[in-house]
């Protein structure tokens, strides 16, 4: 499987977008919608026009047309054909290309044992459910052992706990397959899981590129934070651990309890929206709260943003509106933040 | 499944009902029996024309009308709404045109075809061809650009272009707002073909109900309207049972 370079691509949704993704590797593209995210991949695959050049191995494919480039494809709403029974889907594309017919249904065959839908064959997609709909597609995508899979929001349309299920069966057959893939999503949460490395897109640019946690606890872009929900990432020193699984860590003056797995923990990161702000100091559960000031409050939509300074440091929560209206606050108010322990994401080194 | 069974008696039944209405309504002597004749009068006619042969060949002759002008319409219909609908510039060149064309009630061509074909065969092909070629393409269009545009996308990924990509994807996707156009224009086939017998024509369906005016048959103008409709009815039928039995196939809910 080859290396895909994206060098200087403009269009109409493009602003010169570098990126390369390597041999077998599982890169996440992570943007809010109307980033770019699906022109890039239309791009990829010669479907739009676009300025700059895409190259798969060192050798340009700009000039090639889609069916032409080898690529798996699988969009957001799946566009499975409705008129053909499962097997007939994922043929498709072999018996375009003329592949002998005994020779299309075994390989159609293998793919669908692979994914595990072969009960499925004589099926129409209508009939499906969503999950069993996702494998067809992808089944679809990879039939023709393309040199890149290309997925766009596939799973967005699916409950969590499928999600998380079809995440983890993709990733197991892109590792034994080894292929290189680039898969979309607005979805931190799917990006963290799946991605060997994220790149986040804003506004038809690419701001960064990296592994999940890279990213995560060390950009300090404003665009790039607000991508990955603006979390709150504080240093910490003074590691110590408590407990098996259980960690004591300094952060900026903070004694805080975090969750530990291995190593010594440099950073700890908590989205705002689940920091936990109250007027009284909750007896049953005193650890990670402290007493903090009220700074700052925003309001955007129906929901607030409060900014606590804890010991001269800032910490940022985020509320509904009922919320914020049961809690009276205003600035200068005292405020007891609390840290939920399992919400806490932590960075370590060995 | 036992609904589908009551909703077919409910049918039948209210047809019935409606027959019996007719047929006291018209015993009551609202009108003398030659201006409103009861049913049972009207079945009598029909069984006349049955028998006198008269109904058979002028029966054939709308039929034939209708089946050569909506199949010859539809099909080529069909085709250039695919082929328009293809490219975006073929779509935004002639959509308009399209449109245009379709606002026109098929009965509209009967003068200009009159001087153009003349009284003859052709005439009243042409008027149905009329009546079901546009709506086709516009239904066909339609049909094709409301397909979701990553099908498209994804058939040139796996490599079917040109017309592979039209008869195999496309087609087939849109076949469903096809077949409703069609039950539709079917019907308006057996409308457009009996004006132009009414207005033009020595044989047809159009021809007998005119024929019984001049000579104050009411019986036989409503014998005539009874097939009419019956036919109607049944080639709407026939579109329909094929819609509900491929969409239930492919797994599209109702």
């Amino acid at each position: 499987m080859p290396r895909i370079e994206v060098r200087g691509v403009w269009n109409y949704a493009l602003r010169g977008v570098d990126l390369q993704v390597d041999d077998g590797e599982l890169m996440v593209v992570l943007g809010p919608s109307g980033s770019g995210k699906t022109t890039l991949l239309n791009v990829i695959a010669g479907l739009t026009s676009y300025r700059g050049s895409v190259l798969f191995d060192d050798v340009s494919v700009d000039k090639l047309r889609p069916y032409e480039r080898d690529i798996g494809y699988v969009p957001q709403d799946l566009a499975l054909f409705n008129h053909l029974r499962v097997k007939d889907n994922i043929a498709f594309g072999l018996r375009m290309r003329g592949v002998d017919e005994r020779e299309a249904e075994s390989r159609a065959l293998r793919v669908m044992e692979m994914l595990g839908i072969e009960h499925l064959a004589d099926r129409y997609p209508l009939t499906l459910s969503g999950g069993e709909q996702q494998r067809v597609a992808i089944a679809r995508a990879i039939v023709l052992e393309p040199k890149v899979l290309l997925m766009d929001e596939p799973f967005s349309n699916l409950d969590v706990g499928l999600r998380r299920s079809l995440r983890m069966e993709l990733k197991s057959l892109q590792r034994k397959l080894r292929l290189t893939t680039i898969f979309v999503t607005h979805d931190i949460a799917e990006a963290e899981e799946l991605a060997d490395r994220i790149a986040v897109m804003v506004k038809g640019r690419i701001h960064c590129v990296g592994s999940f946690d890279e990213v995560f606890f060390n950009s300090s872009n404003p665009l790039v934070r607000e991508v990955l929900g603006s979390p709150n990432v504080l240093e910490c020193r003074g590691f110590k651990l408590v407990h098996e699984g259980l960690a004591e860590v300094e952060c900026g003056g903070l004694k805080l309890l975090a969750p530990h797995d291995e190593g010594v923990i440099t950073k700890i990161a908590i989205p705002p929206e689940k920091v936990i702000l109250s007027r009284e100091l909750n007896p049953k559960s005193r650890f990670n709260s402290f007493k903090g000031v009220v700074k700052e409050i925003e309001k955007n939509s129906s929901l607030y943003r409060v900014t606590v300074e804890v010991d001269r440091l800032s910490l940022c929560s985020v509320v509904s509106e009922e919320e914020f209206n049961s809690l009276l606050l205003k600035r200068g108010d005292h405020v007891y933040v609390k840290i939920p322990i399992k919400h806490i994401k932590t960075l370590c080194s060995r | 499944m036992s609904w589908y069974k009551t909703y077919l008696k409910v049918e039948v039944i209210s047809i019935i009902a409606l027959f019996a209405a007719w047929e006291l309504a018209a015993r009551l002597s609202i009108a003398p029996t030659y201006i409103f004749p009861p049913f049972s009068e009207t079945i009598k006619a029909l069984w006349s024309l049955v028998c006198s042969g008269e109904l058979g060949l002028n029966y054939l002759a709308t039929l034939s009308r209708v089946l050569i002008g909506l199949g010859l319409g539809s099909s080529l219909g069909i085709l250039l709404g695919l082929a328009i609908a293809y490219h975006e510039m073929t779509y935004r060149a002639f959509f308009p045109i399209v449109t245009l064309l379709y606002a026109v009630p098929a009965v509209a061509w009967i003068p200009l075809f009159l001087i153009w074909i003349g009284l003859n065969e052709g005439l009243p092909i042409a008027v149905v061809f009329m009546c079901s070629f546009t709506p086709m393409v516009y239904v066909t269009l339609t049909g094709v650009r409301s397909l979701s545009p990553s099908v498209m996308k994804v058939a040139q990924t796996l490599g079917a272009r040109g017309l592979k990509a039209l008869f195999y994807v496309l087609l087939p996707q849109a076949l469903p707002s096809i077949l409703s156009g069609l039950k539709v224009e079917a019907g308006m086939a057996w409308r457009s073909c009996f004006v132009v017998e009414m207005i033009a024509m020595s044989s047809g369906l159009g021809l007998l109900a005119m024929e019984a005016q001049s000579i104050l048959r009411v019986d036989v103008i409503l014998a005539v309207i009874l097939i009419l409709a019956a036919s109607n009815y049944a080639f709407q039928l026939v579109f329909e049972k094929i819609e509900v039995k491929m969409l239930r196939k492919w797994g599209y809910s109702r």
